[in-house]
């Protein structure tokens, strides 16, 4: 007999797995490493613009995949991957290992949206900018951001990059994620889709799972 | 920042339906322990304390203010009374998660606060873009490393007597005295060039080096803007000339070239605001003219009834424009009575006449120094 996964890790599927609303219906954190991959590459294409306007455009893209309200940028991803963990905590099947892991990583996201924000009020300069040599001084400042945010900072000199929470990237995260799931016990397993798409919240509070399969899309639950 | 607050809400709302989402300051929870609602519940459960419901009802009065921190202690004290308990097991859960979020909710402000002092810092000391070094400052006040970068962006800008000053305030704290004094002498040196250039040249360059050699408080501060209000006389820019002269006059009220300078320039732009009248009322009390010092003075106090300076230069006008009046009429009347005719009297002694140094205390005499004829 196959059992239902707990409530907790339905929402650290959302998380890690999949969820209903976002493109390809991956799970959150994977959205943010491949928005952060996407905003490296348009930065490494910035800084290699010789043209003023194709650099623009190059940041424009950076700022898109970093900073995006509508587009699951890396800043809203990774903060909705924090919450749907913070849910994870608060469901009453919750482990002590999720309840302690919860806050810790949602304060480890900080150094991801600190970036973001840098990436987002530099990408304000360069578009504001009439010069391809100060655009450019701009372009290699949100390079090392947008790699920053993927592989961790090394701005302290480190080898390697991530040392510590304050210079996290996604790969620092993701880490994080999957060591909290290795203690998970029962063990975590990942989650079918149909209970990471059906997962509903009661009038009373209690996380449920939809019958109906109406697909997660009732009481406004992301 | 508004969108991570929101995003993270989306948790408060899911966990909690009745308490409010923001959590209150330690002042404020400290006052809310004399509500009503608080201090009844907690008279209640101080009578009963094993009673659970009571128990809740507190914690729930607690988090109604949105001070989750006292909650949960109430809370945590009903575990061991209630092991087991699951409406405990899940209150305790919500409270905790609360605390925690406010925790997260402080480091995204942060993160908020940190991206914009970066960009500032970074703007600061990759553009040499001096408004960024100050904004940065704002945030970080007194911080030595932005200091040293204000200090070096004004360096670049050519602005030494400003980045001495900026360098020497980094100094108290300071990781590194000895760079930082090798900074120092290295502007320093490059101050007396400009100085040099300022003093001895003439032009754009000379007015630039003025500028550039320019140090608040230094004992060379009024030759430089003399010196600066000189240079801009001489290329048709009385406005700007009038203004280093009033600098010049503020720090050496006693300068007889300058005073001159601001009595002629004033009359010659015909600006009418308060500083430049208070300034022509100190420039001709300082030339022995204090009853012409009058109107100006008065005008400036019209359209600024505060500036303290200019109602003293006034008080200071009146006696001694009086006491020039009374020895003109006495001279007039002997001059009537024996027909000798006298040079004007000089200002009577006053705090303006000391101010004024030789110009107000001068008096005129037949006798001549050897060199000199009258």
């Amino acid at each position: 007999m196959v059992h239902p996964p707990t409530i907790a890790h339905v929402h650290i599927g959302h998380a890690v797995t999949a969820v209903h609303v976002t493109p390809g219906h991956e799970g959150y954190l994977s959205v943010a490493e491949l928005r952060a991959n996407e905003a490296y590459a348009a930065a490494k294409s910035a800084s290699a613009a010789d043209d003023l306007r194709q650099l623009k455009a190059h940041i424009a893209a950076v700022l898109d995949a970093t900073d995006s309200q509508d587009n699951f940028g890396v800043r809203q991803s990774v903060t909705m991957a924090a919450n749907h963990i913070s849910f994870a905590a608060t469901s009453a099947d919750a482990s002590d290992n999720v309840i302690a892991f919860a806050p810790t990583f949602a304060t480890d996201t900080a150094a991801v949206v600190e970036r973001c924000n840098y990436i987002d009020l530099l990408g304000k300069d360069v578009a504001s900018s009439a010069s391809l040599k100060e655009a450019s001084v701009f372009a290699e400042e949100i390079l090392k951001l947008a790699r920053s945010n993927v592989d961790g900072s090394d701005s302290n000199g480190d080898a390697a990059g991530g040392s510590a929470p304050s210079k996290y990237g996604l790969v620092q995260l993701r880490a994080e994620v999957k060591d909290m799931l290795s203690r998970e016990k029962p063990p975590y397993r990942t989650v079918d889709q149909w209970y990471l798409f059906n997962l509903v919240r009661l009038p009373n509070g209690r996380w449920v799972f939809d019958k109906l399969g109406r697909g997660g899309t009732i009481d406004g639950y992301k | 920042m508004a969108t991570n607050r929101l995003l993270a809400l989306l948790l408060v709302g899911v966990c909690r339906a009745a308490w409010p989402h923001e959590t209150a300051s330690p002042a404020t929870c400290q006052a809310a322990a004399e509500r009503p609602a608080i201090a009844e519940a907690k008279a209640a459960l101080d009578a009963n304390a094993t009673d659970l419901r009571l128990r809740l009802k507190l914690a729930d009065a607690w988090g109604d203010a949105g001070c989750f921190g006292d909650a949960l202690q109430v809370l945590q004290g009903g575990e061991a009374l209630n092991p087991g308990n699951k409406e405990l097991q899940a209150r305790l859960r919500v409270a905790k998660s609360l605390v925690s979020e406010q925790s997260y909710f402080d480091s995204m402000d942060r993160a908020t606060k940190n991206a914009a002092l970066s960009r500032a810092t970074f703007r600061c000391a990759k553009l040499a873009d001096v408004n960024s070094c100050d904004e940065a400052l704002n945030m970080k006040p007194d911080d030595p490393e932005l200091l040293v970068a204000k200090a070096d962006t004004l360096v670049q800008l050519k602005r030494l007597g400003e980045a001495i000053i900026v360098y020497r305030s980094a100094l108290p704290e300071s990781a590194n005295r000895e760079a930082l004094e090798a900074k120092i002498a290295r502007a320093e040196s490059q101050r007396q060039t400009y100085l040099d250039t300022c003093e001895t040249q003439a032009g754009d360059a000379a007015r630039r080096a003025c500028e550039s050699a320019w140090l608040a408080g230094a004992p060379d501060e009024v030759t430089v803007f003399r010196r600066r209000g000189l240079l801009l006389q001489a290329d048709n820019q009385p406005s700007p000339a009038l203004d280093a002269y009033m600098a010049a006059a503020r720090l050496d009220p006693s300068d007889r070239g300058v005073a001159l300078a601001i009595v002629s320039l004033s009359d010659s732009t015909g600006r009418q605001d308060a500083l430049t009248l208070a300034a022509r009322g100190r420039a001709l009390l300082a030339l022995g003219r204090p009853s012409e010092a009058l109107e100006p003075l008065r005008q400036a106090l019209r359209l600024a009834p505060d500036l303290v300076e200019a109602k003293n230069q006034l008080r200071i006008a009146k006696e001694t424009s009086a006491g020039e009046r009374a020895g003109r009429t006495a001279v007039d009347r002997i001059g009537r009575s024996t027909s000798i005719k006298t040079a004007a009297m000089p200002p009577l002694p006053s705090e303006a006449a000391a101010n004024a140094g030789d110009a107000a205390a001068r008096r005129y005499s037949n006798a001549a120094p050897a060199t000199r004829s009258n």
